[in-house]
């Protein structure tokens, strides 16, 4: 009797066989002795489904109110990268920037179509945000005081480059907390060949000048690192050890599906070689968490994290939910990779976000709606794939997807096992067994004592 | 379906999953027994007393430092064999205990252990018992001698762990003395329906030492908890510079007390304060009236009246302003001359292991000084926010001269500030500065300024009820911990007493300026921009802070480290801190002007926040510009350059949040 493979997923891990459920994204132990296509499998899975009661269907999301916002505050680059799908930052136009009377409008904008009292967040993207310094330094300070006025908070999140980072840019990064991405290939030789700067010189000797800056005068809140893979790039492990060598609290990995020079995309072989080194890579984070060592490489932890909540969704991210994209001239899209197309623009700032049209989107990117995503397993956890790729390469790595989750679901499998705390607070996990400092973090007077 | 098929169970093993099943009855957390340590007075449950009877047929008491001691066995039982009520009346302790213990450590599986209760402890050894999972389990008895033989290596445990290889209950006697060994399973206390099992405990068995004041709370709570409740170190006319146990058994001067500062320093304090040595439980209440009443922390049996008031006229609210204003540069300064003290011993922040009894007295002297420079900083800090309760300017430079002739009878301190090492001289002057003036009329001493501010306080019209409730808590803290200090001063001299300076102290004299060409002369510089930038913190703290006043200073904290951390790497080079904070610039924190943002019209609010904002990310200019330099990869002192920057760093982002928040 062959379960229902859209529904039911069976793997191994090293301890055993496991069930993997879509609906809700649940995971349990099977017995080892039950082969998955018995009777007895059948009537385990009869006990935990729940055909009127499902967690997820196919009902489109309405469109909810904006939570996040990214203003590419550049468009327009000093590095020329030869993969990027922004073409140098101008998206295929004319370079320009971001004048304040946008970004506020922005700004004024993502509050307005906000819930009352929400967690907002505005994402700088580019291009290279730091081309356009001046408009950095008045919009965040504007953003987060008119978050306030208005009852909400304002967080901060920028991807850079960090070749352009002055003794300014770290301390205001710093003082609003802000995450910042930095973009990274790997060690010199690999970054610098596929990230040029445009006047020439080593992009690599920039970027760690860039780091500097920030060691010496704010680091931000939180410091990752954000690795392009092209077909050239063959050695994962050696590449993220090096990242992770240069101080990032996490780094992971990117591959180039769409690209202005197609040789610099993946191609379907490709993504063989892609598995075995994220697997390589995932290996040695294994290890270390269960071995008390942080080894931040994100792909496996968001992936980790995500599986011990269950997250369960039918679209690959917010684009065009609660989160949209302002260009440089104030037009609103789906995200920061479809800025400029036509088919993905939601309006503008000054008139608003153009609901109907993101309501048409979520209805028709809905994961149970599409083939062959709703026959796959794997469906609310990948989400159906990015859109900006989907519609231009399809769907060539679904394979290399579901790959790629049954390793981490093992892998979930065996630090549940033997480390739940990691699970339960994945930063004091690590930090219970890095030892005392010399000084007592400040605690507030609230602070009490047991008897 | 097959009814074998429900045979098979699956295991839900994430959120989701386990979010599916039901489970009849209150969670596991919520069942007394899941109770981690909870078995302090005051408490819902003392875990105690539920464990004392894990031993089926046996009923154990752990709330001694004797030990743990059999109290009760079940006369129907194995038990009986060995024992009579006179064995339970001597004293029977359980000096061995095997099982399968849980572990601490949540990645470690639970393992069989033999655990020898030694050396012997209540509270210590119930941590074991608490620990012990369901099963086989073993228990060995002993009488008090046996139990202090095997404490000092008279019974290797290889031997015990032989004896119960074999599961009979027996006698062994090896000629240490005589061992019962009792095997059985470790008891379960919770019936079928997950509550406690009735036939498992007595009547009242559970709840005994719950909340009943005169006994548990008293004898049993840590020092300082229940702070309102009882004295727990205190001093003695007999005795001014000694510290003593309140609860002490023997209340005769010099007999069997520790008599000097060595006897406590030493760690033999066990002597004097180990269970039988104090009043405890039972005694309390047939004993309690030989305890001494305690007023400012000292034991005394005379009740001596208060002075008539001052016949001084009262300072008016105007005055009382202007005195506040010249006393809190004293605080600053005093702290200062202590910190410099303090530093010039050179010690460690953590007392290192292995002290030969000189280093440990200079230890103990050195976190007397530490202290009470720790609590001057905090009344320029009180001083500071009694101006601003009485919307007065803040105050926080430092007095170039410590005891003023407010009242102009030439009888005042007039001493000048100056930074010397802790020698004996500084050490009498620090006593001297902090001894309690013997009059209410005496405006010479620093107590006796604070004591005619309290009075005028509370006997002025100009003040409003509010601040009469206020003010005068904020003044008795500062005279309070004056007396305090006097008596740490006086220890500190007595823990130094006999020791050459010479050979204790660091740094040898005052504070001189290293030679530009040396490297260490930029730590001294890193040294003075770190303590500018506590100061300029607490201007900017008092500027902006109102309502996050509070979170704000804990996060000044962070400059203040910085200081201490630059001080003590200067103190390990025999170099002293200069403690000159006016080479670097200015307290007063700036609120800058962003020419960027000219021209912008922003609500007035948000240009407010704008500018706290801004002045908070320019608090540590001045220590950035030379961390910078200390930094240089290689140097000598780059860790310390990247500590403090990381500190500074956290302070900046803190007071940036705190800033937005407090609009």
């Amino acid at each position: 009797m062959m379960p229902d493979l859209a529904e039911f997923h069976f793997f191994k891990s090293p301890l055993g066989q496991h069930l993997f459920v879509a609906d809700g994204s649940r995971l349990y132990d099977m017995p080892s002795d039950v082969p998955f296509d018995s009777l007895a499998a059948k009537a385990l899975m009869d006990d935990i489904s729940f055909p009127g009661a499902r967690h997820i269907d196919g009902t489109p999301l309405t469109p909810p109110p904006l939570q996040t916002l990214s203003l590419n505050v550049a468009q327009a680059c000093n590095m020329g990268c030869s993969y990027c799908y922004a073409g140098q930052g101008a998206f295929g136009g004319k370079p320009r920037l971001m004048q304040f009377a946008v970004a506020k409008a922005s700004v004024d904008r993502l509050i307005l179509e906000s819930a009352p009292g929400a967690d907002l967040v505005i994402g700088f993207m580019g291009g290279e945000p730091f081309v356009n310094r001046a408009l950095m330094q008045t919009i965040m300070p504007y953003a987060h005081e008119a978050a306030i006025a208005a009852g909400r908070t304002m967080r901060f999140s920028l991807t850079t480059n960090a070749t352009l980072l002055q003794r300014g840019d770290a301390q205001l990064l710093s003082a609003y907390r802000t995450h910042v991405a930095v973009s990274i290939d790997g060690p010199k030789d690999i970054n610098d060949r596929v990230r040029p700067m445009n006047g020439g010189g080593s992009s690599y000797d920039r970027l760690i000048q860039g780091l500097e800056v920030f060691r010496a005068h704010g680091r931000p809140h939180h410091l990752s690192a954000r690795i392009t893979v092209t077909p050239a790039a063959r050695d994962l492990p050696l590449i993220l050890e090096h990242v992770l060598s240069l101080g990032f609290d996490s780094a992971g990995f990117s591959p180039v599906l769409v690209a202005p020079d197609p040789s610099q995309a993946f191609q379907p072989a490709d993504f063989d070689w892609l598995l075995e080194g994220m697997i390589g890579c995932g290996q040695k984070a294994l290890a270390s968490i269960l071995e008390r060592r942080p080894y931040p490489f994100s792909n496996l932890e968001t992936a980790l994290q995500e599986i011990a909540r269950g997250t369960h969704r039918p679209y690959p991210c917010g684009a065009g939910a609660a989160y949209l994209s302002v260009n440089a001239d104030g037009n609103l899209y789906a995200c920061h990779r479809l800025v400029e197309d036509p088919k993905h623009q939601f309006g503008d700032v000054w008139q608003g976000s153009d609901v109907a049209a993101r309501a048409t989107h979520l209805a028709a990117r809905h994961v149970d709606r599409q083939e062959p995503c709703r026959s796959c397993w794997a469906r609310y956890l990948c989400g159906g794939g990015c859109y900006h790729e989907v519609d231009r390469r399809g769907r060539p790595a679904c394979d290399y997807i579901r790959g790629w989750l049954e390793y981490c679901l093992s892998a979930y499998m065996q630090i549940e096992q033997q480390a739940p705390g990691y699970f339960r607070d994945p930063v004091g996990y690590f930090e219970a067994f890095r030892g005392g400092a010399a000084y007592p973090t400040p605690v507030g007077p609230e602070e009490n004592h047991h008897g | 379906m097959a009814s074998n098929m429900k045979e098979f169970k699956l295991f839900p093993r994430n959120l989701t999953a386990r979010a599916e099943t039901l489970v009849r009855g209150n969670p596991v957390t919520t069942r007394p027994e899941s109770g981690v340590e909870n078995c302090f007075p005051g408490l819902e449950f003392d875990q105690r007393n539920l464990d004392s009877v894990f031993f089926p047929g046996l009923s154990f008491e752990m709330h001694h430092a004797s030990g743990v001691v059999l109290r009760d066995f079940d006369h129907g039982s194995q038990a009986a064999t060995y024992f009579n009520a006179d064995d339970i009346s001597q004293g029977v302790f359980l000096v061995y205990l095997q099982g399968e213990f849980a572990s601490r450590m949540e990645s470690v599986e639970p393992a069989p252990r033999l655990i020898r209760l030694t050396p012997p402890a209540g509270l210590e050894s119930w941590r074991f018992v608490r620990d012990l999972e369901i099963g086989d389990i073993a228990v060995v008895l002993c009488d008090a001698q046996t139990l202090t033989r095997v404490a000092n290596g008279a019974l290797e445990t290889e031997v015990v762990a032989g004896w119960l290889e074999t599961r009979i209950d027996r006698i062994e006697n090896p000629g240490v003395g005589r061992f019962v060994l009792l095997f059985g399973s470790r008891a379960r206390f919770l019936d079928a329906n997950g509550v406690i099992a009735e036939q498992a405990l007595d009547p009242g068995q559970l709840t005994r030492s719950l909340c009943s004041p005169w006994q548990y709370d008293f004898a049993d709570c840590g020092c300082f908890y229940w702070a309102s409740n009882k004295p727990d170190l205190v001093s003695s006319d007999a005795q001014p510079a000694q510290v003593l146990n309140f609860q002490r058994r023997n209340r005769s001067a010099g007999s069997d007390q520790a008599t000097s500062a060595n006897d406590w320093i030493l760690k033999q304090s066990n002597r004097w304060d180990g269970d039988g040595a104090i009043v405890r439980h039972a005694e309390m209440l047939t004993q309690w009236a030989e305890l001494p009443f305690v007023v400012r922390r000292r034991e005394t049996d005379r009740y001596i009246p208060a002075a008539a008031t001052t016949s001084k006229p009262l300072l008016d609210r105007a005055g009382i302003i202007d005195r506040l204003t010249r006393l809190a540069p004293v605080e600053h300064a005093l702290a200062i001359e202590y910190l410099y003290a303090y530093y010039s011993l050179g010690v460690a922040m953590v007392r290192p292991s292995g002290l030969s009894p000189e280093q440990a007295c200079v230890y103990t002297a050195s976190q007397e000084i530490f202290q009470v420079a720790i609590d001057e900083m905090r009344h320029l800090r009180s001083v500071n926010e009694i101006l601003i309760e009485l919307r007065a300017p803040w105050q926080l430079d430092r007095a170039d001269v410590i005891g003023e002739d407010f009242d102009h009878d030439g009888k005042a301190f007039r001493q000048p500030f100056a930074l010397r090492p802790l020698d004996a001289k500084q050490l009498d002057w620090f006593i001297e500065v902090e001894r309690a003036s013997q009059n209410q009329n005496d405006q010479n001493t620093i107590d006796g300024m604070y004591t005619l501010i309290l009075l005028s306080v509370q006997q002025s019209p100009e003040f409003t009820p509010d601040e009469k409730s206020r003010i005068p808590a904020l003044i008795k803290v500062i005279i309070d911990e004056g007396v305090d200090h006097f008596a740490r001063f006086s220890r500190a001299k007595v823990a130094l007493a006999g020791i050459d300076p010479l050979v204790y102290l660091k740094i040898k004299g005052g504070p001189a300026q290293v030679d530009a060409s040396n490297p260490d002369s930029l730590l001294q510089d890193v040294a003075d921009a770190a303590y500018l930038v506590v100061l300029r913190s607490l201007d900017y703290v008092f500027q902006v802070g109102d309502a996050q006043r509070g979170a704000m200073l804990e996060s000044a904290r962070r400059a203040m480290y910085n200081m201490d951390d630059a001080a003590r790497s200067l103190a390990d080079r025999s170099i002293g801190a200069l403690f000159d904070y006016r080479r670097f610039g200015l307290v007063k924190a700036p609120v800058s002007q962003n020419a960027v943002l000219a021209g912008m019209t922003v609500p007035d609010e948000a240009e407010q926040t704008r500018r706290r904002v801004q002045a908070a990310m320019s608090l540590g200019d001045p220590l950035r510009s030379v961390l910078d330099q200390l930094a240089i990869p290689g140097g000598p002192h780059t860790e310390l350059a990247n500590r403090m920057t990381q500190r500074l760093g956290q302070m900046t982002q803190d007071f940036v949040s705190l800033a937005v928040k407090s609009s």
